[in-house]
């Protein structure tokens, strides 16, 4: 176990709204040091008001949050063998640095996108980072811009 | 034994004192926000129902100019939640002075398009007091909204300081002042409406619970009277 420490985010592409749940659920839970002294190291999140994305911060064990966990964590909620469940990788730049996306795809159709922001070798600054830059980008559908 | 008194506790007991020592009698909350550890924001003027409520904000992050210990807001998803019942009870939105002390995390924030809550106190989309950097460009705006007419001020900055923001308003006198620096900004906007309706929310860095438009920088010293602080005494307030 590696603790490591920022953002990722969820978007639900194709999730029921149970499944969609089930996730948010298990990954609220997650977070080694959710009884930290300090309040940033403990695992909290925003909801986008669509209710269909959410971002969590947190001091994880890293291999809660690897592609592998999500693929099995999926495989519970479908009820389906894990390796049904494939997935492709696209690395954008929100912030400066490099934000790994990670889209499920299930029965051919996509499900699921999850984002590592600053990915798993960067640090919580570079991690920040990438998470301002992204939700700029996404002003309006976050309620960032709203007087 | 004692051990010596630091400078840096001299300071940061002078400024607390200087804040609980400003109309005393019209102080409901100060939150200093300069705790090291926990997730309670402490109500140093003493009403334990009115201390707040921090998440995700890391503690003990930078100084403050006094010396003492500041948070930090990530920009993301922290914030303070210091809506109580007390608080809702003790409120005047007829008359008040918020009062608060920010900097931002780095100066892109200034340029960074986002919308940011330093302070906020809602009932509704009519009533709301905010202490805000907007969306443009190298600017701080104080809202006071009640039923019937919104006034703001614009504050032009792109400071990487400390600064210190102020809003009084006053309904009897039919005044809303902006003062940064210590200094008032701009004219005393006039034509208040009628505060209606019970607060809803309250949040320390942030435009909701959810949370949004989340501060990127540091927040402290955090007060609010029941009464409009005259210039002077705003004027001490922001001088360290």
């Amino acid at each position: 176990m590696t603790e490591w420490r920022g953002y990722i985010g969820l978007e639900n592409i194709a999730l029921t709204n149970a499944q969609r749940n089930q996730l948010v659920t298990h990954l609220q839970s997650l977070g080694i040091a959710n009884s930290d002294p300090n309040p940033s190291r403990r695992n909290h999140w925003r909801i986008r008001p669509d209710n269909n994305a959410a971002i969590f911060e947190a001091a994880f064990d890293d291999g809660t949050i690897s592609i592998a966990a999500v693929r099995n964590r999926l495989g519970i909620i479908f009820g389906v063998d894990p390796a049904l469940i494939t997935h492709s990788v696209a690395s954008p730049s929100f912030g400066g640095n490099t934000t790994q996306v990670i889209t499920f795809t299930y029965q051919a159709a996509q499900r699921l996108r999850i984002a590592v922001f600053g990915t798993l070798s960067g640090t919580w600054a570079q991690s920040n980072a990438e998470v301002k830059g992204y939700l700029a980008a996404n002003a309006e559908a976050w309620g960032e811009d709203t007087p | 034994m004692l051990g010596p008194l630091t400078y840096g506790a001299l300071a940061q007991g002078n400024y607390k004192s200087r804040v609980l020592g400003t109309a005393p009698a019209n102080l409901i909350a100060y939150w200093p926000l300069n705790e090291i550890s926990g997730t309670v924001a402490d109500n140093a003027e003493g009403t334990a129902a009115r201390d707040g409520t921090y998440t995700g904000v890391a503690l003990n992050n930078s100084t403050f100019t006094d010396g003492g210990p500041a948070g930090l807001w990530d920009g993301a998803n922290d914030f303070v939640n210091i809506f109580t019942a007390s608080l809702t009870a003790a409120l005047n939105g007829s008359e008040g002075t918020i009062a608060i002390w920010g900097k931002v995390s780095g100066v892109g924030v200034w340029t960074g398009g986002v919308q940011r809550r330093l302070f906020r106190l809602l009932i509704d989309g009519n009533n709301q007091i905010n202490l805000t950097k907007p969306t443009s460009n190298n600017q701080l705006s104080v809202n006071y909204a009640s039923t019937g007419a919104s006034l703001t001020r614009t504050i032009a900055t792109s400071t990487t300081g400390w600064f210190h923001l102020v809003i009084t308003w006053s309904k009897s006198a039919d005044e809303v002042k902006a003062y940064f620096g210590g200094t008032q900004s701009g004219a005393t906007l006039t034509g208040l409406g009628v505060w209606t309706g019970a607060l809803f929310s309250a949040w320390i860095g942030a435009n909701t619970g959810v949370p949004a438009q989340v501060w990127d920088g540091y927040l402290a010293h955090a007060a609010l009277w029941t009464t409009p602080l005259s210039a002077a005494q705003v004027l001490a307030l922001a001088t360290i």
